[in-house]
């Protein structure tokens, strides 16, 4: 059984889904979901704040999967598996009717893939990139200075510019959103 | 840090992170990464609610693993009772299959027992189809009023294998030209029905192999009753490859007087087989010269006068006007008739 485990942990994630949906062999699935079951546990937790809770949801969401996974194509798990996991906390905030106790970052926070460290290599761009971040606000110009370009954790920023964690994180994000707008204006 | 190279972080990486264990550049890695990775960043900030991550998560993974030996187990026990049922299963339908095979191979009728006390006198027909005279057909009809048979109903019969439905009369023609029997067969004019009970007009079907008795339906709707017997119906499977007669039924002939020829009405002079294959031939001919081919089933109604000619038609039953004249024609044209009584005859073409 180890020696099965052994070989399954060497294949990709879509080889296991593959693998999975032609023989239903849970042992599969558990070796595929155990890849990102400390991102689910964070993730619930970060929704339902309570470890009990998140620990059930954790086991849920897997039940969920074996279902789920058997019906559905899907093209990347682990973004497949995040939105299943994010759902099925907000159902469980839903029914408990406590959905609106969110951070008011959550809808700050942008979901697209910026490449920024691409961009900012090449020196070609550089100089835009210096004129896009000029016209950023006050705040997210320094939060982008200091992440991007002084390699400053949150901690650091905070201590140094008296800002809030979270408020750091917005507006890194809108920064990049910003920037990314600004540059494709640009080139 | 475990998997900071690998840009993929664990449960410990968040602990670390969250209780200042890390160093800065560290961090900073981590975070750079989230910004790209929502999963990453929720669960990043969730790690902060979770006092015993690495306790919690040990638990959940021996619920998972725990899970899926049991489904496996299960599967495999479920997999143990379909292959039991399989196994079962296969030697009832082998067993069920002999069982058939030899039964059909045995079975003799109460109806080929009447037949054959009728058909003593007469051993010279071969085809059942096309070689009985008139004058055989009276004695048929005459010795089995006098035998006043009783049929049993219903009867079973054997089972005859045919070939599709689209060719089942000239298979039927095989199958008799290829059994070599000394009694004479009887060609018995009567409905065929489908397992749905559907009746399939103008087809015949053997429902004895020896002496050969084959079962004709004369049209869609009707019994035409010889006064030999009353096959009622003879039902024939429609499996997907073949249709064969499995069951037949029967009922006895009302006779009221041994003197047959009372009760003779009108008849051609060559007798209803050879009238009939008559019909048969010939209105292929007529309907293929017209312009527009004749569909459905025609029923006319015609005297016959004292020179044996069929006069005075009336169309019961109507297709168009000229397929109407065209069966008209077909029976002026045919062979002379009988005349035994004043009724009138209804006859049915279909087209």
């Amino acid at each position: 059984m180890s020696f099965i485990k052994n070989i399954e942990s060497d294949k990709s994630d879509d080889e296991l889904i593959r693998q999975f949906q032609s023989i239903g062999n849970l042992s599969v699935l558990a070796t595929l979901y155990q890849r990102y079951m400390e991102l689910v546990y964070g993730v619930c937790l970060k929704y339902l704040k309570n470890e009990e809770d998140a620990k059930d949801a954790v086991i849920n969401i897997y039940e969920e999967l074996i279902v789920k996974l058997k019906k559905h194509q899907v093209d990347y798990f682990k973004g497949w598996l995040y939105q299943l996991s994010k759902n099925h906390c907000l159902m469980i905030l839903r029914k408990k009717k406590i959905i609106s106790l969110y951070p008011d970052t959550e809808n700050m926070q942008i979901s697209d893939n910026l490449h920024l460290e691409e961009v900012m290599i090449k020196e070609s761009q550089l100089n835009s990139l210096h004129k896009c971040i000029e016209q950023l606000t006050e705040e997210q110009r320094q939060a982008i200075t200091l992440f991007y370009l002084e390699k400053k954790c949150y901690k650091e920023i905070a201590s140094t510019s008296n800002m809030d964690i979270n408020k750091i994180k917005s507006y890194i994000q809108n920064g990049r959103r910003n920037l990314k707008i600004c540059m494709d204006k640009t080139v | 840090m475990n998997l900071l190279n690998k840009n993929n972080f664990s449960a410990k990486d968040f602990i670390q992170y969250h209780s200042g264990k890390m160093s800065d550049t560290e961090m900073h890695k981590m975070e750079e990464s989230a910004l790209d990775d929502n999963f990453l960043s929720d669960a990043l900030d969730g790690y902060i609610y979770s006092n015993n991550a690495e306790k919690n998560l040990l638990e959940i993974k021996n619920n998972i693993d725990a899970k899926s030996k049991a489904t496996f187990k299960s599967n495999a026990s479920i997999r143990k009772i379909y292959f039991s049922i399989g196994i079962a299963a296969s030697l009832i339908i082998i067993l069920f299959v002999g069982y058939f095979n030899i039964s059909n191979k045995s079975e003799v009728t109460p109806i080929i027992a009447k037949v054959e006390n009728i058909d003593n006198n007469s051993d010279q027909a071969t085809n059942p189809l096309n070689n009985i005279t008139p004058q055989q057909e009276i004695n048929t009809k005459q010795n089995e009023i006098k035998a006043k048979v009783k049929l049993t109903v219903p009867i079973t019969i054997p089972v005859d294998e045919m070939k599709t439905a689209s060719n089942t009369e000239s298979s039927l023609q095989s199958v008799a030209a290829s059994t070599n029997i000394n009694e004479p067969s009887l060609t018995v004019d009567n409905s065929i029905q489908e397992y749905n009970n559907q009746t399939i007009a103008d087809k015949k079907i053997p429902i004895s192999a020896a002496p050969k008795i084959i079962a004709t339906s004369s049209d869609k709707d009707k019994f035409k009753e010889t006064e030999v017997s009353s096959i009622k119906s003879v039902k024939i499977s429609n499996a997907p490859e073949y249709y064969r007669a499995v069951s037949a039924t029967a009922s006895k002939s009302e006779i009221k007087n041994d003197d047959a020829n009372n009760n003779l009405s009108s008849s051609p002079v060559e007798g209803w087989n050879s009238f009939n294959k008559y019909i048969r031939e010939n209105k292929k001919i007529v309907t293929d010269s017209m312009k527009n081919p004749c569909k459905g089933l025609l029923i006319l109604s015609f005297n016959v006068n004292n020179n044996g000619a069929p006069v005075d038609f009336k169309v019961e039953r109507s297709i168009e006007e000229a397929c109407n004249n065209a069966g008209i024609k077909l029976i002026k044209n045919g062979p002379k008739w009988n005349k035994n009584d004043n009724n009138r005859i209804v006859y049915k073409i279909n087209f």
